[in-house]
């Protein structure tokens, strides 16, 4: 990668809240590792002005898929293509694809494909609504996700593929009309509640967009990255963009409008992978070819306070919370769950299951914010600092996130691994439901052997439990010092390791898949 | 110097391209909700001929689940010479169907001696008959507790 070797001097708040930009050098701390655009293929499909079309096209099509049989199609989950390619390969590819690359599902999302539509919608409109300022944060999508989850173990989404395809709906509809009624990106950044999941658990991913010379971002007028340009030969043909002239461009990469962030990232000041859809629309407006796809370590980000300028205390809360979800997600799928639910079904005296879930929801979320805190402001106690519970939630909060990838990507890969083949018989399925002769292979399914299951999970959980010790160390030594680092680093090495031996108990447990909680009337 | 322009340049469009537009998709939009699920899951189906019932001859369990299917016409004479599948499906993608036979074992009993159960949870249970070239199913709920 080019750009100067200089040690990172990363942006400072003055006292009054003011952020100060270096005037020359990195303007935030951000990795200096491989430039994956250097490689060539990667680079040019980067650089195609239809890569994303051609990545959002087969999702599309499954989306299709999804939505037909999901509505009309045999309605047994392990028969249908909604079911299987959204609860199975959909969350287990995710989480895959964030271990070892990055956000690639939000890089090849079908939804913004409802783009084209609103523009035209928006043509209907007297003017584009600002999406209010109360709602320009995390804490919407916190309150979004909430009935998702609840809804999902409720409603056991994942067993009916005609729910399932009307979720697919719903997406497709609130795409559409959110970005209709508001600035294109107002979906993805506030509201998106498979987005805003991919964004949090990314901050654990490999890679991350940085400048490639921050000084050449300094020097940029436009800010293409940002705002988008055009670029024709003579003027500006939409006025969409700012125009600047072929001439002056390194990379032209073609002509005509090339669109910027639509999460407002500016490339230099990126220190997170939060809000980073992968749809390199960076990397095709900027005319000086200076954006790079860095490799990195995982974890480097939460070791640093990435959402200490960008989301505060919501997006750390967002993080937390999915992790202690992703918890409650894989305890509705095990027998103690159901024995737990029992007695608090014969304490409460009802079988309503939307209560009862409801109750076990708040019970473990109301453990992981009290846990989270609790530990948190320990480790501040321990390393001598008088912080309130919610100032060290903030500095440890980022251990958490990474556990919470460790939980969710362990359980998903049990899912895929279990029935990832599976997708060939559905689909011929598909076929033979419509009269096609087909015999489908149903013998397809597992991956791998059954005895292979936990030992992989196991080593998903032990890689991350590092990853969150890392930054748990990191941080320690950056806001404590030589001196008492490790003094406060034990109460969060505690936490990190009771939480993964509790992950590891739960995967151990043998695997019990009901749509009814309670299980059937006597 | 060029600037980042807004898009505030728009026209308006006229009201009549606004309802042309929007209510072949209210149409649509209650077209869709009026969509029921197909009712396959928990329905039998068939045109009568063959009335399906079936039960495990035990109480469910992880692992050997013998079931007996009874097949009887509308006057309630068993059904014999029909050919019966059984297929154990559980609720969540992925997993595995049980696909067996079921043999006769007379007036109108056909046992799945192999049929069983891989894990614990909901298992929806099809039975596909087929008697005088006709093809009927019907369906079993089956929760198999976790111990």
């Amino acid at each position: 990668m080019k750009g100067s070797g200089a040690a990172p001097r990363a942006a400072t708040a003055s006292a009054g809240g003011r952020v100060e930009l270096p005037v020359s050098g990195p303007f935030v701390d951000q990795p200096r590792g491989f430039d994956l655009l250097r490689l060539p293929l990667l680079r040019r499909l980067a650089r195609f002005k239809y890569a994303r079309l051609m990545l959002q096209l087969p999702l599309l099509l499954l989306a299709l898929f999804v939505i037909l049989d999901g509505l009309t199609g045999r309605q047994v989950a392990p028969r249908n293509v909604a079911t299987t390619a959204v609860w199975l390969h959909y969350r287990g590819l995710v989480v895959i694809a964030l271990a070892i690359f990055g956000n690639a599902f939000c890089a090849a999302c079908p939804l913004m494909l409802t783009r084209g539509p609103s523009r035209w919608l928006k043509r209907l409109l007297p003017r584009t609504f600002a999406w209010p300022k109360a709602l320009r944060n995390k804490w919407f999508v916190i309150l979004l996700l909430v009935p998702y989850f609840v809804s999902y173990e409720v409603f056991d989404l994942w067993a009916s593929p005609w729910l399932t395809a009307w979720l697919a709906i719903g997406y497709f509809g609130a795409a559409l009309a959110v970005d209709t009624l508001f600035p294109a990106g107002t979906f993805c950044r506030f509201v998106c509640p498979l987005g805003n999941f991919n964004f949090t658990l990314a901050t654990v991913s490999p890679t991350q967009i940085v400048a490639v010379d921050p000084d050449v971002c300094r020097s940029c007028e436009h800010k293409p990255c940002l705002h988008g340009r055009e670029t024709h030969v003579t003027s500006p043909r939409t006025g969409e963009a700012a125009f600047i002239p072929l001439a002056e461009i390194t990379n032209p990469n073609g002509t005509g409008y090339f669109p910027g962030c639509e999460t407002d990232l500016f490339v230099p000041t990126i220190t997170s992978n939060m809000d980073c859809t992968y749809c390199f629309n960076c990397v095709r407006a900027c005319p000086y070819d200076n954006v790079a796809l860095s490799v990195r370590a995982p974890g480097r980000e939460l070791g640093r306070a990435p959402w200490a300028r960008r989301g505060r205390t919501a997006a750390l809360a967002l993080g937390v919370l999915l992790a202690y979800w992703g918890v409650m997600n894989a305890l509705a799928m095990i027998t103690p769950f159901y024995d737990l639910v029992g007695r608090l079904a014969a304490f409460l005296g009802t079988r309503n299951e939307a209560l009862l879930l409801s109750v076990m929801y708040a019970a473990v979320t109301l453990t992981g914010a009290v846990t989270t805190l609790a530990s948190s402001w320990l480790a501040d106690r321990a390393g001598g600092k008088r912080s309130t519970p919610l100032q060290a939630f903030r500095r440890w909060g980022y251990v958490v996130v990474a556990l919470g990838f460790s939980f969710w990507a362990a359980h998903y890969l049990f899912h895929f691994l279990t029935g990832a083949l599976a997708i060939v018989p559905v689909f011929e399925h598909f076929f033979e439901y419509r009269g096609w002769l087909l015999d489908p292979n149903w013998r397809l399914a597992q991956m791998v052997p059954t005895r292979w299951l936990f030992p992989i999970q196991a080593f998903v959980s032990a890689t991350y439990t590092a990853v969150a010790l890392f930054v748990a160390a990191r941080i320690a030594l950056r806001d404590f010092g030589q001196r008492k680092w490790v003094l406060a680093l034990w109460p969060m090495m505690l936490y990190v390791l009771l939480f993964t031996a509790l992950q590891l108990i739960i995967l151990a447990q043998p695997m019990e898949m009901r749509g009814t909680v309670l299980g059937p009337l006597p | 110097m060029s600037r980042r322009l807004s898009g505030s340049g728009r026209t308006p469009a006229t009201s009549a391209s606004r309802t042309t537009f929007l209510t072949p998709l209210l149409l649509v939009a209650l077209l869709l909700v009026a969509c029921e699920p197909p009712a396959d899951r928990a329905a039998t189906q068939g045109d009568g001929s063959v009335v399906i019932s079936a039960e495990l001859e035990a109480p469910a369990a992880i692992g050997p689940a013998p079931l007996v299917v009874r097949l009887t016409d509308p006057e309630g004479n068993g059904v014999e010479g029909a050919t019966v599948r059984v297929e154990g499906d559980m609720t969540h993608a992925g997993m595995q169907p049980v696909i067996t036979t079921a043999d006769a074992v007379g007036n109108g009993l056909y046992r799945a001696e192999a049929m069983h159960f891989t894990m614990a949870g909901d298992w929806v249970i099809t039975i596909v008959v087929t008697a005088d070239g006709k093809r009927s199913s019907g369906v079993l709920l089956v929760n198999v507790p976790g111990r």
